[in-house]
């Protein structure tokens, strides 16, 4: 989920975390003209529910206390970057996410809402993520303000443990901010992201979200790139995890109500195979947890970069000596 | 059913990516004349593509940036590539193209990697339009006759001195094996 190459540079691999709905910190844009285009797999599961004060929900079951089930979502990434100019630059993505419940404490039984906590694999593409980018400033200091937003591809089942989503729109506004730390740190950058979204309100009730993204990397030779990243996540509205759960049938709306607030951290390393094709990996835990569940998880990212003005230009120049010994791109 | 009102949003953001497709840096072709330039080194010294091709064997221009990362890993190469191949006939010509690197932090980043060769701040980027240069390093390596031999990188990331490959090549009269790779790096900043 990412655009690789950073800066203008080389990739910054990312979170790929549940289904797109974080997203790294892109301060630098690609060069008009340019596109890279991501393919990647994530996994990310969870065995603990935390509620408003960090504590661990169980409830009793035969006897004993016990936790609510164990989730595990696998993703399966797309994304699609591209330079209009040397300001301006567009993000397209799309996870497709097959998730599971496993546990004794499943979400069943509510007319209209299919039942996904059947301790089975249920798949569904989730939703659209387009987002614009302008580069704002000149010099070293990279300010690149955001406007996007996130379509539902279709009404999928948000009432469950294993729900791919929150099936709601969203838009987003935010701004990345970006430096390389040379000379100080000759091979080093630092790169922040916050966003403000305000999804679709569900029963009336907001929970506009505000994110903060971080990615300090450093480039380690040109082709291995490695770096600690965070998400922190902060809910303003929405139920608190359970205590403001209603005992009525909009329960329902719990998932897309709930309050969550946590703070990811993570570390990436992403390697270029050739010129243009990079992958990376990724992997996450959730030391910070309010009103969500304890998500890890890891994923890997395979990003091809390429310029269809010189795809184009090549297939009509058949023989070209720049053609017959151009490498993969 | 679900209303989708962002849906004009997406079909926009579409649209202007699909109208801009064509508008890419248009970059010259391998074999063909590189169009003649003139600039001036930051030392003063005039630098022109036509006077050098009568004076040297081969011209090579590279873009550099003092922040970059890519541009300076290579630095090294770039000062041993002048120093083993300048007395052979090879002028090496660096070039500075981002609008908020001054020309006294060109200076210092050539005096601190040992650049015997000119540099040129590219004010403007004009040069780099006139090259079609998007990234920093980025060399372009032209031959007695004026024309273009070798663009791209000037290593690999897994480090294939590419560009040294290209320098045996053409001063040996050989065809280069690999006319073209990609460059990487940062962004020349032109904003």
């Amino acid at each position: 989920m990412r655009w690789s190459r950073l800066l203008p540079i080389a990739a910054a691999a990312g979170l790929s975390v549940f289904g797109a709905r974080t997203v790294q910190a892109q301060a630098w844009l690609p060069p008009r003209g340019e596109v890279a285009l991501t393919l990647g797999y994530s996994r990310a599961f969870a065995d603990q529910h935390i509620d408003w004060l960090g504590h661990v929900v169980s409830l009793p079951y035969q006897g004993n206390a016990l936790g609510l089930g164990t989730m595990t979502w696998n993703s399966a990434d797309s994304d699609l970057s591209y330079g209009i100019t040397d300001r301006v630059a567009v993000r397209m993505s799309l996870p497709f996410v097959a998730s599971r419940y496993v546990g004794a404490f499943p979400h069943t039984g509510l007319p209209g809402h299919r039942n996904i906590d059947d301790g089975s694999w249920h798949g569904t593409f989730q939703d659209l993520n387009a987002e614009v980018r302008f580069k704002a400033t000149r010099g070293a200091l990279v300010v690149t303000p955001l406007l996007g937003v996130s379509v539902p591809t279709h009404s999928y089942e948000y009432f469950g443990h294993a729900a791919a989503g929150r099936d709601l729109t969203e838009g987003r506004i935010g701004v990345n901010v970006g430096r390389l730390l040379g000379p100080a740190l000759p091979n080093a950058y630092a790169q922040v992201r916050y966003t403000f979204a305000v999804p679709e309100k569900a029963l009336g009730i907001s929970h506009d979200r505000s994110n903060l993204f971080f990615d300090v990397g450093y480039f380690v030779t040109p082709a291995l790139t490695v770096s600690v990243v965070g998400d922190w996540q902060k809910t303003h509205g929405g139920w608190r995890v359970p205590i403001d759960f209603p005992m009525d049938a909009n329960i329902v709306y719990h998932d897309q109500l709930a309050r969550s607030d946590y703070f990811r951290l993570g570390g990436t390393a992403s390697y270029a195979l050739t010129g243009s094709i990079d992958v990376s990996v990724n992997a996450y835990a959730s030391p910070y947890v309010r009103s969500e569940v304890n998500m890890a998880g890891f994923g890997v990212n395979v990003t091809y970069s390429f310029s269809p003005s010189q795809i184009a230009k090549r297939s009509k120049t058949p023989g070209h000596p720049a053609v017959r010994a151009r490498p993969s791109s | 059913m679900r209303s989708h009102r962002w849906a004009p949003v997406l079909l926009a953001l579409f649209l202007a990516g699909s109208a801009s497709a064509g508008q890419a840096t248009n970059p010259l072709r391998i074999g063909k004349p590189v169009p003649p330039f003139e600039a001036a080194s930051l030392d003063g010294r005039p630098v022109s593509l036509a006077a050098a091709q009568g004076e040297h064997k081969v011209v090579v221009v590279v873009f550099l940036s003092t922040v970059c990362p890519y541009a300076n890993h290579f630095a090294g190469h770039l000062h041993d590539l002048d120093e083993a191949y300048g007395p052979r006939g090879v002028l090496v010509v660096g070039v500075n193209s981002n609008h908020w690197e001054s020309r006294d932090e060109v200076a210092a980043h050539a005096l601190q990697h040992r650049f015997a060769f000119p540099m040129i701040k590219d004010e403007h980027h004009r040069l780099a339009d006139h090259l079609g240069v998007t990234r920093t390093p980025e060399a372009l390596l032209i031959d007695a006759s004026g024309r273009l031999r070798y663009r791209g990188w000037v290593k690999s990331k897994q480090e294939s001195p590419d560009l040294q490959r290209a320098l045996d090549a053409v001063l040996e009269g050989r065809r280069v094996a690999r006319p073209v790779t990609r460059a990487f790096g940062c962004a020349v900043d032109r904003s």
